[in-house]
């Protein structure tokens, strides 16, 4: 992709991935969703994650899965609301980019 | 490279960071070869490129952009500093080389010259003590000699100042039994302390 993806943005898009599942989300699947939509590095996911959980926008539990404990993720109430932020400011953004492209007023 | 190899290597590069974060972090990647599947194993590896694109990844968002730089800074700051200690050092003892050759040396030659003193006036003592000792009992055997000849007068005399002579040598013996056994040991002692304050700046201990 020709675009780069800062950091903003990268927190957003995990935001919305892991706020699609009601359950809670897993870091293998959350990579793999985000990858669905833009090329990310495997490496770069964690300490988006680890950011997130520290801002309290996401919160971790364990899960037993199959002998082993899975780490989970949910987003919080904090979450929620930073997500509804940074998709306001994404469709201002990419509207007026959009107009911008296609010529209209 | 194997899995394990990965994760250890990984475990080696995060060494650096709170035990907390690098448990964090090591579960993770954990559980991401777990649900991947022993088949995607070796894409993972590759895609994740190495441990320590991984362990950078992970630092640059603990401590910031310049983590890597700025440590070694500090580490190359750090030796130039020693570095210019240590020059400083060998300067000052090269300059005042005159002046602790001498002290050292004239220190040295007072202790030498303390020790051959005391050497001698112990020796002295015990040869006088000696003398009072062996002239006594000359001296009392001459006087018994006299008195057996007849001349009882000059005998008594002459035994009695050998008695008060003995008796002298006696108290000397006694004395110098002191001096060796209580004051020489004491000596050493404070002289071997003494040493080593001089030379260690340490504090010792006089028995």
């Amino acid at each position: 992709m020709a675009f780069g993806v800062g950091a903003a943005l990268l927190d957003a898009i995990v935001l919305a991935v892991v706020s699609k599942e009601a359950d809670g989300t897993y870091g293998y699947r959350i990579t793999q969703d985000v990858r669905s939509a833009i090329e990310v590095s495997e490496s770069t996911l964690y300490p988006v994650l680890r950011r997130l959980q520290k801002n309290q926008c996401l919160e971790a539990y364990d899960v037993e899965c199959g002998g082993r404990n899975r780490r989970y993720y949910r987003i919080t109430h904090n979450g929620v609301i930073k997500l509804n932020d940074y998709k306001k400011e994404w469709m201002d953004y990419s509207s007026k980019i959009t107009h911008l492209f296609l010529g209209e007023e | 490279m194997s899995r394990q190899e990965f994760m250890e290597r990984l475990n080696r590069l995060l060494s650096d960071i709170p035990v907390n974060e690098r448990q964090e972090a090591l579960n993770y990647y954990e559980n991401y070869f777990e649900d991947a599947g022993p088949e995607n194993e070796a894409k993972i590896i590759e895609e994740l490129e190495s441990p320590e694109k991984v362990a950078a990844s992970i630092k640059k968002d603990l401590f910031g952009e310049n983590y890597g730089a700025a440590r070694q800074e500090d580490k190359v700051k750090d030796q130039n500093a020693k570095t210019q200690r240590n020059i400083l050092i060998a300067l000052v003892v090269i300059i005042t080389f005159p002046i602790w050759v001498g002290l050292a040396g004239g220190l040295f030659g007072a202790a030498v010259g303390l020790l051959a003193a005391i050497l001698g006036i112990g020796a002295a003592l015990i040869a006088c003590v000696a003398v009072f000792l062996v002239v006594g009992c000359a001296l009392i055997g001459m006087g018994i000699a006299k008195i057996v000849v007849g001349f009882a007068a000059l005998g008594l005399v002459v035994t009695g100042i050998g008695m008060l002579m003995f008796t002298i040598g006696l108290l000397g013996v006694i004395a110098l039994v002191w001096i060796l056994g209580k004051v020489i040991p004491w000596m050493i002692t404070a002289g071997i302390d003494l040493c080593r304050r001089l030379f260690t700046g340490k504090k010792g201990v006089v028995k």
